[in-house]
């Protein structure tokens, strides 16, 4: 290929994706009826209880309550959700320290994340994802 | 025309896919219609870049072995200069061997590890269009043109159609337009067609695989015409959270590299390349057969709102 048709093609794509981002700014926050709604158009026979936000409101956990067994997981790309659950069959690679949950899955769909929580979310989260997977919790980073 | 002098399609109208895109925009942010996401657009957009190198690095072993089968193994001889019917022919079975290649791009998992990132936008406008795969040579995909090289007619003429169609192709991808009159929309692939196609919803999965002639999809049954009561809800059923083009080019290569190493049997390794996106020896996955039916069952059961 052409490297002038190559230079020239990425500015082309880099000034419609910037006018794009000028002209569709997105929302900044997720909300938590976005996250009902959306894990429960792909899981609608599940029954959930409200889902808990990251203290950067872009993930949420959703703690569900039937099937067992299973654990929402709701996250923001752009003006976009994603959702995923976790099983005890395919868990995801998890880890607490401090108030910090990581979970990296055994894919290539989703990078590593890193969600910031409260003290009293954190604790509910490490109860709910202790019951999928084992897990070691440090409770200060070192 | 000798065939040699014919164009590349897609080369041509780069600047009038900029120039729909930008319309396109302008258009959504006054009337608040169509949504763009400036990194998904830009995702999308270099992956059609992408693509268009991939496809250029490969494109002489591809055309080296088309031009054997056809030198070698054609029942006919169409001769080598290009008149209107025969283009016309060759349009049409270029189109019909593109419906096949798409449809295997959704029901054979090696294929669909290509064409998957088509799929991988949750939007639905021009951009998404040019979301296309960098790996789709390294897919069983060619064979399915090798018919027509057999018949004789000459790889260079099928490829130029090739490159029409994905031009044609490029205008289905909005929501500006509703619907085409009607004679339109019976014969060729339409806007309205083709969202059902990148849908996500229960109703509308492996639908609509057409390039330019909708017929296909209703010869083969696999028509599903977009419904008022149901809008189209566009991605994957596991949606992926990136704009990482690696990941969007290679996440399902690299689920099938992890799924065939840690298969236990010869029988689970093939399975995995060769049967549908989702299947799993122990069902764990769903395939869309079984989110089909699991809609069907709760449609039954009347959880499903829409008739």
């Amino acid at each position: 290929m052409d490297p002038v048709q190559l230079i020239g093609s990425l500015t082309a794509i880099s000034l419609l994706a910037w006018l794009a981002a000028r002209l569709f700014p997105t929302r900044d926050k997720l909300e938590s009826s976005d996250v009902i709604v959306d894990y429960q158009r792909f899981n609608p026979d599940a029954q959930i209880e409200t889902p808990i936000l990251s203290k950067t409101e872009d993930a949420a956990i959703v703690p569900v309550r039937i099937p067992a067994g299973q654990l929402g997981l709701v996250t923001k790309l752009g003006d976009q959700l994603v959702c995923r659950t976790l099983t005890a069959d395919q868990p995801p690679l998890t880890s607490i320290v401090g108030n910090r949950l990581t979970l990296s899955h055994q894919d290539f769909t989703q990078p590593p994340l890193t969600l910031v929580y409260s003290d009293a979310d954190i604790a509910k989260i490490h109860t709910l994802i202790a019951a999928l997977t084992p897990m070691e919790r440090i409770p200060h980073a070192v | 025309m000798p065939f040699d002098d014919l164009f590349k399609p897609t080369d041509y109208a780069v600047p009038l896919f900029v120039i729909l895109i930008t319309a396109e925009l302008i258009y959504g942010w006054k009337t608040g219609r169509i949504k763009y996401e400036g990194k998904d657009a830009f995702a999308s957009m270099f992956m059609g870049l992408g693509s268009t190198v991939a496809g250029a690095l490969a494109f002489t072993a591809i055309f080296t072995a088309s031009f054997w089968v056809w030198e070698n193994y054609r029942i006919f001889d169409f001769g080598l200069e290009l008149t209107f019917s025969l283009f016309l022919l060759a349009f049409v079975l270029e189109d019909l061997a593109y419906y096949w290649i798409h449809r295997m791009g959704h029901r054979m998992r090696w294929m669909w590890a290509a064409h998957v990132v088509h799929h991988s936008s949750q939007h639905y406008n021009l951009s998404t269009a040019l979301r296309q795969t960098w790996t789709g040579d390294l897919t069983p995909g060619i064979f399915f043109r090798w018919p027509i090289f057999i018949l004789g007619i000459h790889p260079s003429l099928i490829f130029f159609c090739a490159g029409l169609n994905l031009v044609y192709q490029f205008w289905i991808h909005t929501e500006v337009i509703d619907r085409c009159p009607k004679w339109f929309e019976a014969i060729f692939n339409t806007p309205s067609h083709h969202r059902v196609h990148h849908a996500n919803n229960p109703r509308y999965l492996d639908a609509n695989y057409a390039g330019v002639f909708i017929i296909w999809d209703k010869i083969f049954g696999s028509f599903v015409p977009e419904r008022t009561d149901e809008p189209c809800n566009y991605g994957l059923v596991n949606d992926l959270d990136t704009f990482n083009p690696l990941r969007i080019a290679f996440h399902e290569w690299v689920g099938i590299f992890k799924d065939i190493t840690g298969a236990k049997s010869w029988r689970d390794r093939v399975l995995y390349l060769f049967a549908p996106p989702g299947w799993t020896p122990d069902g764990s996955r769903m395939t869309s057969e079984m989110i089909k039916a699991a809609w069907h069952a709760r449609r039954d059961a009347g959880k499903v709102a829409t008739k």
